[in-house]
Protein backbone atom coordinates (compact mmCIF):
# COMPACT_ATOMS: atom_id res chain seq x y z
CA UNK A 1 0.00 0.00 0.00
CA UNK A 2 1.44 3.39 -1.22
CA UNK A 3 -0.58 5.74 1.05
CA UNK A 4 0.44 5.21 4.45
CA UNK A 5 -1.43 8.12 6.36
CA UNK A 6 -4.55 9.63 5.70
CA UNK A 7 -5.86 12.53 7.57
CA UNK A 8 -9.51 13.15 6.19
CA UNK A 9 -11.14 16.01 7.03
CA UNK A 10 -9.45 16.52 10.72
CA UNK A 11 -10.73 19.54 13.17
CA UNK A 12 -10.48 20.07 16.52
CA UNK A 13 -11.59 22.69 18.59
CA UNK A 14 -10.49 23.34 22.23
CA UNK A 15 -13.62 25.59 23.53
CA UNK A 16 -14.23 28.18 21.10
CA UNK A 17 -10.78 27.81 20.03
CA UNK A 18 -10.62 26.14 16.26
CA UNK A 19 -6.89 24.57 16.34
CA UNK A 20 -7.17 22.74 13.17
CA UNK A 21 -9.70 22.99 10.75
CA UNK A 22 -10.51 20.57 8.00
CA UNK A 23 -7.48 19.20 7.30
CA UNK A 24 -6.72 16.82 4.36
CA UNK A 25 -3.42 15.35 3.97
CA UNK A 26 -1.80 12.22 2.56
CA UNK A 27 1.48 10.59 3.56
CA UNK A 28 2.97 8.47 1.37
CA UNK A 29 5.15 5.38 1.93
CA UNK A 30 8.82 6.33 1.33
CA UNK A 31 8.09 10.50 1.95
CA UNK A 32 9.97 12.61 4.49
CA UNK A 33 7.22 15.25 5.04
CA UNK A 34 7.76 18.34 6.37
CA UNK A 35 4.61 19.52 8.68
CA UNK A 36 5.89 23.25 8.80
CA UNK A 37 4.07 25.90 10.88
CA UNK A 38 4.37 29.21 13.27
CA UNK A 39 3.87 28.40 16.79
CA UNK A 40 0.24 27.69 17.75
CA UNK A 41 -0.44 27.18 13.61
CA UNK A 42 -1.71 23.12 15.34
CA UNK A 43 0.89 20.97 14.15
CA UNK A 44 1.49 19.66 17.53
CA UNK A 45 -2.43 18.85 18.35
CA UNK A 46 -2.37 17.57 14.69
CA UNK A 47 0.68 15.43 15.52
CA UNK A 48 -1.53 14.19 18.93
CA UNK A 49 -4.74 13.31 16.97
CA UNK A 50 -2.12 11.50 14.81
CA UNK A 51 -1.08 9.65 17.84
CA UNK A 52 -4.57 9.12 19.12
CA UNK A 53 -3.66 11.54 22.18
CA UNK A 54 -6.14 13.99 21.37
CA UNK A 55 -9.62 13.34 20.12
CA UNK A 56 -10.40 14.79 16.92
CA UNK A 57 -13.95 17.08 17.08
CA UNK A 58 -14.65 15.75 13.48
CA UNK A 59 -12.46 13.69 10.96
CA UNK A 60 -10.60 10.89 10.82
CA UNK A 61 -7.32 9.41 11.16
CA UNK A 62 -5.94 6.24 8.95
CA UNK A 63 -2.84 3.92 8.89
CA UNK A 64 -2.31 1.63 6.16
CA UNK A 65 -5.68 2.01 5.01
CA UNK A 66 -7.45 1.40 8.63
CA UNK A 67 -9.00 3.89 11.12
CA UNK A 68 -7.59 4.51 13.93
CA UNK A 69 -9.78 3.62 17.22
CA UNK A 70 -9.28 2.78 20.55
CA UNK A 71 -9.58 -0.95 19.87
CA UNK A 72 -7.06 -0.90 16.90
CA UNK A 73 -3.66 -1.03 18.89
CA UNK A 74 -1.84 -3.45 16.41
CA UNK A 75 -1.59 -0.17 14.41
CA UNK A 76 0.67 1.00 16.94
CA UNK A 77 3.27 -1.90 16.20
CA UNK A 78 4.17 0.05 12.98
CA UNK A 79 4.35 3.68 14.49
CA UNK A 80 7.34 5.07 16.48
CA UNK A 81 6.79 8.51 17.45
CA UNK A 82 8.27 11.71 19.53
CA UNK A 83 6.49 14.17 20.59
CA UNK A 84 8.16 17.25 21.54
CA UNK A 85 10.91 17.42 24.24
CA UNK A 86 10.95 13.49 24.71
CA UNK A 87 11.23 12.15 28.53
CA UNK A 88 12.21 8.94 30.39
CA UNK A 89 12.24 7.62 33.87
CA UNK A 90 14.51 9.74 35.49
CA UNK A 91 15.96 7.04 38.40
CA UNK A 92 16.22 4.35 35.58
CA UNK A 93 19.19 3.93 33.28
CA UNK A 94 19.31 4.61 29.76
CA UNK A 95 18.95 0.86 29.33
CA UNK A 96 16.63 -0.06 31.90
CA UNK A 97 14.36 2.81 30.10
CA UNK A 98 14.33 1.08 26.78
CA UNK A 99 14.40 -2.57 27.97
CA UNK A 100 10.43 -1.34 29.65
CA UNK A 101 9.68 0.38 26.63
CA UNK A 102 10.28 -2.38 24.39
CA UNK A 103 9.02 -4.99 27.13
CA UNK A 104 5.66 -2.76 26.24
CA UNK A 105 6.16 -2.65 22.69
CA UNK A 106 6.65 -6.72 22.87
CA UNK A 107 10.66 -6.84 22.48
CA UNK A 108 12.55 -8.89 24.74
CA UNK A 109 15.63 -9.20 22.76
CA UNK A 110 18.59 -7.38 24.43
CA UNK A 111 20.18 -7.41 20.91
CA UNK A 112 17.77 -5.47 19.28
CA UNK A 113 18.06 -2.33 22.79
CA UNK A 114 22.17 -2.94 22.07
CA UNK A 115 21.82 -2.15 18.18
CA UNK A 116 19.46 0.53 18.99
CA UNK A 117 21.55 2.38 21.46
CA UNK A 118 24.32 2.03 18.86
CA UNK A 119 22.32 3.82 15.81
CA UNK A 120 21.18 6.57 18.11
CA UNK A 121 24.82 7.25 19.62
CA UNK A 122 23.84 6.82 22.79
CA UNK A 123 25.89 3.47 23.72
CA UNK A 124 28.02 5.04 26.03
CA UNK A 125 25.30 6.09 28.19
CA UNK A 126 24.06 3.09 28.43
CA UNK A 127 23.78 2.32 32.26
CA UNK A 128 24.01 6.38 32.99
CA UNK A 129 20.69 7.47 34.81
CA UNK A 130 18.16 9.47 32.53
CA UNK A 131 18.26 12.27 35.31
CA UNK A 132 22.22 13.28 34.30
CA UNK A 133 21.54 12.59 30.50
CA UNK A 134 21.85 16.16 28.84
CA UNK A 135 19.03 16.94 26.46
CA UNK A 136 20.10 16.34 23.71
CA UNK A 137 21.22 12.83 24.78
CA UNK A 138 17.73 12.56 26.32
CA UNK A 139 16.25 13.23 22.72
CA UNK A 140 18.47 10.92 21.37
CA UNK A 141 16.88 8.40 23.75
CA UNK A 142 13.35 9.86 22.76
CA UNK A 143 13.91 8.78 19.20
CA UNK A 144 15.56 5.27 20.31
CA UNK A 145 12.19 4.49 22.11
CA UNK A 146 10.80 5.45 18.58
CA UNK A 147 12.85 3.01 16.15
CA UNK A 148 13.27 0.56 19.36
CA UNK A 149 10.24 -1.59 17.10
CA UNK A 150 11.74 -0.22 13.37
CA UNK A 151 8.44 0.66 12.87
CA UNK A 152 7.43 1.42 8.94
CA UNK A 153 6.21 5.10 9.93
CA UNK A 154 7.83 7.42 12.29
CA UNK A 155 6.32 10.71 13.36
CA UNK A 156 8.87 13.32 14.86
CA UNK A 157 7.76 16.97 16.44
CA UNK A 158 10.73 19.07 16.77
CA UNK A 159 13.46 15.90 17.03
CA UNK A 160 15.97 18.21 16.84
CA UNK A 161 15.01 20.47 20.10
CA UNK A 162 17.83 20.92 22.15
CA UNK A 163 20.49 19.10 19.95
CA UNK A 164 23.97 20.68 19.56
CA UNK A 165 24.90 21.79 15.99
CA UNK A 166 26.44 18.73 15.37
CA UNK A 167 23.64 16.55 17.23
CA UNK A 168 21.35 18.02 14.55
CA UNK A 169 23.21 17.30 11.46
CA UNK A 170 23.63 13.61 13.23
CA UNK A 171 20.02 13.51 13.47
CA UNK A 172 19.58 14.89 9.81
CA UNK A 173 21.65 11.87 8.62
CA UNK A 174 20.53 9.36 10.23
CA UNK A 175 16.83 9.94 9.50
CA UNK A 176 18.03 10.50 5.79
CA UNK A 177 19.35 6.95 6.03
CA UNK A 178 16.25 5.70 8.06
CA UNK A 179 14.65 6.80 4.89
CA UNK A 180 16.59 5.45 2.57
CA UNK A 181 18.35 1.91 3.64
CA UNK A 182 15.61 1.09 5.49
CA UNK A 183 12.22 2.69 3.48
CA UNK A 184 11.05 4.28 7.20
CA UNK A 185 8.41 6.96 6.44
CA UNK A 186 8.84 10.51 8.08
CA UNK A 187 6.39 12.69 8.80
CA UNK A 188 8.25 15.43 11.15
CA UNK A 189 7.83 19.13 12.26
CA UNK A 190 10.33 21.28 13.01
CA UNK A 191 11.23 25.39 13.08
CA UNK A 192 14.89 24.51 11.95
CA UNK A 193 14.15 25.17 8.11
CA UNK A 194 17.32 24.94 6.47
CA UNK A 195 17.76 21.07 8.03
CA UNK A 196 14.05 20.97 6.90
CA UNK A 197 15.31 21.79 3.13
CA UNK A 198 18.14 19.25 3.10
CA UNK A 199 15.97 16.43 4.32
CA UNK A 200 12.58 16.55 3.06
CA UNK A 201 10.86 15.54 0.32
CA UNK A 202 7.15 16.69 0.40
CA UNK A 203 5.50 19.78 3.07
CA UNK A 204 2.47 20.78 4.02
CA UNK A 205 2.21 24.55 5.82
CA UNK A 206 -0.32 24.79 8.28
CA UNK A 207 -1.28 28.13 8.95
CA UNK A 208 -4.28 29.15 11.61
CA UNK A 209 -5.04 25.20 12.04
CA UNK A 210 -5.58 25.05 7.89
CA UNK A 211 -3.87 23.32 5.49
CA UNK A 212 -2.50 26.39 3.21
CA UNK A 213 0.03 25.28 0.59
CA UNK A 214 1.18 21.73 -0.32
CA UNK A 215 3.97 20.74 -2.59
CA UNK A 216 6.77 18.08 -3.20
CA UNK A 217 10.40 19.53 -2.93
CA UNK A 218 10.81 19.31 -6.92
CA UNK A 219 7.42 21.76 -7.04
CA UNK A 220 9.11 23.74 -4.63
CA UNK A 221 12.22 24.24 -6.30
CA UNK A 222 10.36 25.39 -9.29
CA UNK A 223 8.03 27.73 -7.53
CA UNK A 224 10.71 29.67 -5.17
CA UNK A 225 11.72 33.20 -6.31
CA UNK A 226 15.14 34.21 -7.56
CA UNK A 227 17.19 37.36 -7.38
CA UNK A 228 20.13 38.74 -8.34
CA UNK A 229 22.18 39.77 -5.42
CA UNK A 230 25.31 42.33 -6.14
CA UNK A 231 28.03 42.87 -3.47
CA UNK A 232 30.38 45.80 -3.45
CA UNK A 233 34.26 45.94 -1.84
CA UNK A 234 33.72 49.21 -1.04
CA UNK A 235 31.02 52.02 -0.19
CA UNK A 236 30.17 53.91 -3.16
CA UNK A 237 27.08 56.46 -2.38
CA UNK A 238 26.45 56.57 -6.70
CA UNK A 239 26.07 53.08 -7.28
CA UNK A 240 22.20 53.20 -6.93
CA UNK A 241 21.78 56.02 -8.70
CA UNK A 242 23.92 54.46 -11.48
CA UNK A 243 21.70 51.72 -11.23
CA UNK A 244 18.61 53.20 -11.54
CA UNK A 245 20.20 54.75 -14.43
CA UNK A 246 21.21 51.46 -16.02
CA UNK A 247 17.21 51.00 -15.74
CA UNK A 248 17.29 48.55 -12.40
CA UNK A 249 14.96 49.24 -9.49
CA UNK A 250 17.69 47.69 -6.81
CA UNK A 251 17.09 47.23 -3.58
CA UNK A 252 19.94 48.39 -0.57
CA UNK A 253 20.95 45.79 1.50
CA UNK A 254 23.69 45.90 4.66
CA UNK A 255 27.25 45.96 3.90
CA UNK A 256 27.35 47.46 0.40
CA UNK A 257 24.55 44.50 -1.15
CA UNK A 258 22.23 45.41 -3.42
CA UNK A 259 19.36 42.98 -4.37
CA UNK A 260 17.75 42.93 -7.96
CA UNK A 261 14.56 41.51 -8.49
CA UNK A 262 12.75 41.79 -11.78
CA UNK A 263 12.88 38.67 -13.57
CA UNK A 264 14.53 39.31 -16.76
CA UNK A 265 17.85 40.19 -15.09
CA UNK A 266 17.46 37.53 -12.42
CA UNK A 267 16.89 35.38 -16.01
CA UNK A 268 20.00 36.80 -17.99
CA UNK A 269 22.48 37.71 -15.17
CA UNK A 270 25.04 38.01 -18.08
CA UNK A 271 23.37 40.39 -19.59
CA UNK A 272 23.49 42.85 -16.30
CA UNK A 273 26.74 42.07 -15.96
CA UNK A 274 27.62 43.34 -19.38
CA UNK A 275 25.66 46.24 -18.89
CA UNK A 276 27.65 47.22 -15.94
CA UNK A 277 31.08 46.14 -17.11
CA UNK A 278 30.08 48.92 -19.87
CA UNK A 279 29.37 51.54 -17.26
CA UNK A 280 32.31 50.67 -15.33
CA UNK A 281 30.60 49.28 -12.41
CA UNK A 282 32.82 46.19 -10.98
CA UNK A 283 30.58 44.48 -8.18
CA UNK A 284 33.12 42.21 -6.39
CA UNK A 285 30.56 39.51 -5.96
CA UNK A 286 28.04 38.88 -8.37
CA UNK A 287 25.19 35.92 -8.15
CA UNK A 288 21.62 34.47 -8.61
CA UNK A 289 20.31 33.66 -4.87
CA UNK A 290 17.40 31.25 -4.94
CA UNK A 291 14.87 31.90 -1.91
CA UNK A 292 15.76 29.53 0.57
CA UNK A 293 12.51 27.26 2.56
CA UNK A 294 12.38 29.53 5.11
CA UNK A 295 12.09 32.87 3.10
CA UNK A 296 9.45 30.83 1.29
CA UNK A 297 7.80 29.56 4.53
CA UNK A 298 7.67 33.18 5.40
CA UNK A 299 6.17 34.50 2.04
CA UNK A 300 3.64 31.80 2.42
CA UNK A 301 2.52 32.81 5.79
CA UNK A 302 2.47 36.89 4.94
CA UNK A 303 0.30 35.99 1.54
CA UNK A 304 -2.04 34.22 4.30
CA UNK A 305 -2.62 36.72 6.76
CA UNK A 306 0.19 35.62 8.76
CA UNK B 1 -3.08 -11.60 28.46
CA UNK B 2 0.18 -11.88 27.29
CA UNK B 3 0.22 -7.79 26.95
CA UNK B 4 -0.99 -7.94 30.59
CA UNK B 5 1.23 -9.56 32.05
CA UNK B 6 3.96 -7.32 30.08
CA UNK B 7 2.65 -4.39 31.28
CA UNK B 8 2.00 -5.68 34.95
CA UNK B 9 6.01 -7.07 35.24
CA UNK B 10 7.08 -3.24 33.59
CA UNK B 11 4.60 -2.05 36.22
CA UNK B 12 6.42 -3.92 39.07
CA UNK B 13 9.74 -2.88 37.97
CA UNK B 14 9.29 0.59 38.03
CA UNK B 15 7.57 0.48 41.65
CA UNK B 16 10.47 -1.79 42.86
CA UNK B 17 12.59 0.61 41.74
CA UNK B 18 11.41 3.38 43.33
CA UNK B 19 11.78 4.94 46.70
CA UNK B 20 8.16 5.50 47.69
CA UNK B 21 7.67 1.49 49.13
CA UNK B 22 10.81 2.00 51.26
CA UNK B 23 9.72 5.41 52.73
CA UNK B 24 6.14 3.99 53.90
CA UNK B 25 7.80 1.04 55.38
CA UNK B 26 10.22 2.72 56.91
CA UNK B 27 7.40 4.75 58.47
CA UNK B 28 5.65 1.87 59.28
CA UNK B 29 8.69 0.98 61.36
CA UNK B 30 9.20 4.11 63.18
CA UNK B 31 5.57 3.39 64.39
CA UNK B 32 6.47 -0.19 64.77
CA UNK B 33 9.57 1.03 66.91
CA UNK B 34 7.52 3.76 69.18
CA UNK B 35 5.04 1.07 70.12
CA UNK B 36 7.72 -1.32 71.51
CA UNK B 37 7.38 -0.34 75.30
CA UNK B 38 3.72 -1.75 75.30
CA UNK B 39 2.42 -3.85 78.20
CA UNK B 40 1.41 -7.02 76.08
CA UNK B 41 1.56 -8.48 72.42
CA UNK B 42 -2.74 -7.23 72.74
CA UNK B 43 -1.63 -3.62 73.10
CA UNK B 44 1.12 -4.10 71.16
CA UNK B 45 -0.02 -5.48 67.84
CA UNK B 46 -3.50 -4.05 68.27
CA UNK B 47 -2.24 -0.40 68.54
CA UNK B 48 -0.14 -1.23 65.11
CA UNK B 49 -2.88 -2.78 63.80
CA UNK B 50 -5.05 0.32 64.26
CA UNK B 51 -2.01 2.17 63.37
CA UNK B 52 -1.68 0.46 60.03
CA UNK B 53 -5.32 0.88 59.01
CA UNK B 54 -4.85 4.33 59.38
CA UNK B 55 -1.71 6.23 58.70
CA UNK B 56 -0.25 3.88 56.75
CA UNK B 57 -3.02 2.65 54.73
CA UNK B 58 -5.08 5.83 54.31
CA UNK B 59 -2.25 7.60 53.72
CA UNK B 60 1.10 5.21 52.76
CA UNK B 61 -1.32 3.82 49.87
CA UNK B 62 -2.36 6.74 49.01
CA UNK B 63 1.21 8.60 48.31
CA UNK B 64 1.97 5.14 46.72
CA UNK B 65 -1.33 5.45 44.07
CA UNK B 66 -0.03 9.40 43.66
CA UNK B 67 3.02 8.25 42.81
CA UNK B 68 2.40 5.26 40.35
CA UNK B 69 -0.11 7.40 38.54
CA UNK B 70 1.01 10.93 39.37
CA UNK B 71 4.75 10.38 38.34
CA UNK B 72 3.64 9.66 34.78
CA UNK B 73 2.04 13.21 34.48
CA UNK B 74 5.18 15.05 36.02
CA UNK B 75 7.81 13.11 34.34
CA UNK B 76 6.08 13.32 31.12
CA UNK B 77 6.44 9.66 30.60
CA UNK B 78 2.62 9.23 30.08
CA UNK B 79 2.94 10.46 26.81
CA UNK B 80 4.93 7.30 26.04
CA UNK B 81 1.84 5.21 27.16
CA UNK B 82 -0.67 6.48 24.76
CA UNK B 83 0.60 4.77 21.52
CA UNK B 84 0.88 1.29 22.23
CA UNK B 85 -0.20 -1.79 21.03
CA UNK B 86 -1.43 -2.10 24.68
CA UNK B 87 -4.85 -0.77 24.91
CA UNK B 88 -4.75 1.99 27.83
CA UNK B 89 -6.78 0.11 30.47
CA UNK B 90 -4.88 -2.61 30.39
CA UNK B 91 -1.87 -0.34 31.27
CA UNK B 92 -4.81 1.41 34.16
CA UNK B 93 -5.68 -2.29 35.40
CA UNK B 94 -1.71 -3.92 35.47
CA UNK B 95 -0.81 -0.14 37.33
CA UNK B 96 -3.54 -0.71 40.33
CA UNK B 97 -2.49 -4.22 40.31
CA UNK B 98 0.94 -3.45 40.43
CA UNK B 99 0.36 -0.85 43.46
CA UNK B 100 -2.02 -3.70 45.47
CA UNK B 101 1.14 -6.30 44.81
CA UNK B 102 3.74 -3.83 46.47
CA UNK B 103 1.19 -3.04 49.03
CA UNK B 104 0.66 -6.33 50.42
CA UNK B 105 4.37 -6.79 50.16
CA UNK B 106 5.24 -3.59 52.60
CA UNK B 107 2.39 -5.15 54.53
CA UNK B 108 3.97 -8.85 55.15
CA UNK B 109 7.23 -7.42 55.32
CA UNK B 110 6.53 -4.89 57.95
CA UNK B 111 4.52 -7.32 59.73
CA UNK B 112 7.25 -9.56 60.08
CA UNK B 113 9.41 -6.91 61.30
CA UNK B 114 6.22 -6.18 63.81
CA UNK B 115 6.39 -9.69 65.23
CA UNK B 116 10.52 -10.30 65.16
CA UNK B 117 11.05 -7.01 67.02
CA UNK B 118 8.33 -8.14 69.45
CA UNK B 119 10.05 -11.18 69.98
CA UNK B 120 13.25 -9.29 70.64
CA UNK B 121 11.95 -7.32 73.28
CA UNK B 122 10.23 -9.65 75.20
CA UNK B 123 6.70 -8.52 75.15
CA UNK B 124 4.52 -10.84 77.20
CA UNK B 125 1.22 -12.59 76.08
CA UNK B 126 2.87 -13.74 72.79
CA UNK B 127 0.62 -16.16 71.00
CA UNK B 128 0.08 -17.71 67.89
CA UNK B 129 -3.88 -17.50 68.11
CA UNK B 130 -3.75 -13.75 68.51
CA UNK B 131 -0.99 -13.76 65.88
CA UNK B 132 -3.54 -16.12 62.82
CA UNK B 133 -6.16 -13.14 64.31
CA UNK B 134 -4.70 -9.83 63.36
CA UNK B 135 -3.11 -11.59 60.20
CA UNK B 136 -6.39 -12.11 58.93
CA UNK B 137 -7.46 -8.67 59.97
CA UNK B 138 -4.56 -7.12 58.58
CA UNK B 139 -5.12 -8.68 55.40
CA UNK B 140 -8.78 -7.27 55.13
CA UNK B 141 -7.89 -3.69 56.31
CA UNK B 142 -5.28 -4.01 53.35
CA UNK B 143 -8.11 -4.54 50.91
CA UNK B 144 -10.10 -2.18 52.56
CA UNK B 145 -7.64 0.37 52.07
CA UNK B 146 -6.73 -0.31 48.67
CA UNK B 147 -10.31 -0.10 47.80
CA UNK B 148 -10.28 3.69 49.45
CA UNK B 149 -6.85 4.69 47.63
CA UNK B 150 -8.58 4.18 44.52
CA UNK B 151 -9.67 7.67 44.23
CA UNK B 152 -6.30 8.75 43.99
CA UNK B 153 -5.41 7.52 40.79
CA UNK B 154 -8.60 9.26 39.08
CA UNK B 155 -7.54 12.92 40.89
CA UNK B 156 -3.07 11.63 40.20
CA UNK B 157 -4.66 11.87 36.10
CA UNK B 158 -6.78 14.66 36.59
CA UNK B 159 -4.72 17.09 38.22
CA UNK B 160 -1.26 15.83 36.39
CA UNK B 161 1.22 15.01 39.11
CA UNK B 162 1.00 13.21 42.50
CA UNK B 163 1.01 16.72 44.84
CA UNK B 164 -2.54 17.04 45.05
CA UNK B 165 -3.56 13.28 45.17
CA UNK B 166 -0.78 12.89 47.82
CA UNK B 167 -2.47 16.27 49.51
CA UNK B 168 -5.93 14.14 49.31
CA UNK B 169 -4.80 11.53 50.84
CA UNK B 170 -3.67 13.54 54.00
CA UNK B 171 -6.80 15.55 53.81
CA UNK B 172 -8.62 11.78 53.81
CA UNK B 173 -6.12 10.81 57.43
CA UNK B 174 -7.62 13.72 58.81
CA UNK B 175 -11.14 13.29 58.24
CA UNK B 176 -10.97 9.68 59.26
CA UNK B 177 -9.17 11.15 62.07
CA UNK B 178 -11.54 13.76 63.10
CA UNK B 179 -14.89 12.26 62.28
CA UNK B 180 -14.55 8.72 61.82
CA UNK B 181 -15.30 7.65 65.66
CA UNK B 182 -18.52 9.83 65.16
CA UNK B 183 -21.58 8.64 63.38
CA UNK B 184 -21.13 10.21 60.19
CA UNK B 185 -17.64 8.00 60.14
CA UNK B 186 -19.92 5.02 58.56
CA UNK B 187 -20.18 7.62 55.42
CA UNK B 188 -16.29 8.67 55.32
CA UNK B 189 -14.67 6.22 52.51
CA UNK B 190 -11.33 6.90 54.39
CA UNK B 191 -12.63 5.94 57.59
CA UNK B 192 -14.20 2.90 57.13
CA UNK B 193 -10.95 0.34 57.42
CA UNK B 194 -10.51 1.44 61.06
CA UNK B 195 -14.47 1.51 61.43
CA UNK B 196 -14.06 -2.00 60.26
CA UNK B 197 -11.34 -2.75 62.68
CA UNK B 198 -13.08 -1.31 65.71
CA UNK B 199 -16.62 -3.51 64.96
CA UNK B 200 -15.11 -6.50 62.63
CA UNK B 201 -17.63 -5.70 60.18
CA UNK B 202 -19.33 -2.80 58.33
CA UNK B 203 -23.01 -1.69 58.32
CA UNK B 204 -24.38 -2.19 54.39
CA UNK B 205 -24.58 1.31 53.56
CA UNK B 206 -20.88 1.67 54.28
CA UNK B 207 -20.17 -1.38 52.28
CA UNK B 208 -22.15 0.42 49.11
CA UNK B 209 -20.20 3.49 49.70
CA UNK B 210 -16.77 1.39 49.73
CA UNK B 211 -18.05 -0.59 46.72
CA UNK B 212 -19.20 2.90 44.98
CA UNK B 213 -15.72 4.92 45.77
CA UNK B 214 -13.51 1.98 44.24
CA UNK B 215 -15.72 1.63 40.81
CA UNK B 216 -15.45 5.59 40.98
CA UNK B 217 -11.68 5.21 40.92
CA UNK B 218 -10.95 2.48 38.42
CA UNK B 219 -13.64 3.05 36.02
CA UNK B 220 -13.30 6.74 36.49
CA UNK B 221 -9.32 6.44 35.79
CA UNK B 222 -9.86 4.40 33.28
CA UNK B 223 -12.18 6.40 31.38
CA UNK B 224 -9.92 9.46 32.44
CA UNK B 225 -6.87 7.82 30.32
CA UNK B 226 -9.12 6.62 27.62
CA UNK B 227 -12.16 8.67 26.87
CA UNK B 228 -10.38 12.60 27.15
CA UNK B 229 -7.79 14.34 25.94
CA UNK B 230 -4.14 13.55 26.81
CA UNK B 231 -1.93 16.92 26.41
Amino acid sequence: MNEIVRIDNLSKKFGSFVSVSNLFLTVNKGDIYGFLGLNGSGKTTTIRMLLGMVHPTKGSVSYFGKKLSDHNQAIWNQVGYMVETPYAYPNLSVKENLTLFGKLRGINSQRQIEETMEMIQISAYANVKVKYLSLGNTQKLGLGKALLHRPSILILDEPTNGLDPSGIVDMRRLLYTLAKDHGVTIFLSSHILDEMEKLITRMGILHHGQLIRELTMNDFKAVRKKSLRLKFANGNPSVVTQLKRLGFSPQTLENNEFIIKDQHSVNHPEQVNKKLASCTIYPSNFWVQQETLEEYFIRTIKQNGG
Amino acid sequence: MKTFMRSLSVENYKLKKSGILWLVAALFLFLTIINLNADSWKVYIGTLTFQYSTIIGSMGFGMITAWVFGREYTDRTFKDLLALPISRSTLIISKFIAISIWCLIITALSFTCVVLLGLLVHIPGFSIALMIDYVRQVLILSLLNLMVATPVALIASIFRGYMLPSGYAFVSLIIAVLFGGGKIGMFIPSALPSLYYAKESLPLISSLILCLTTLLGTFGTIWWWTKTDQR
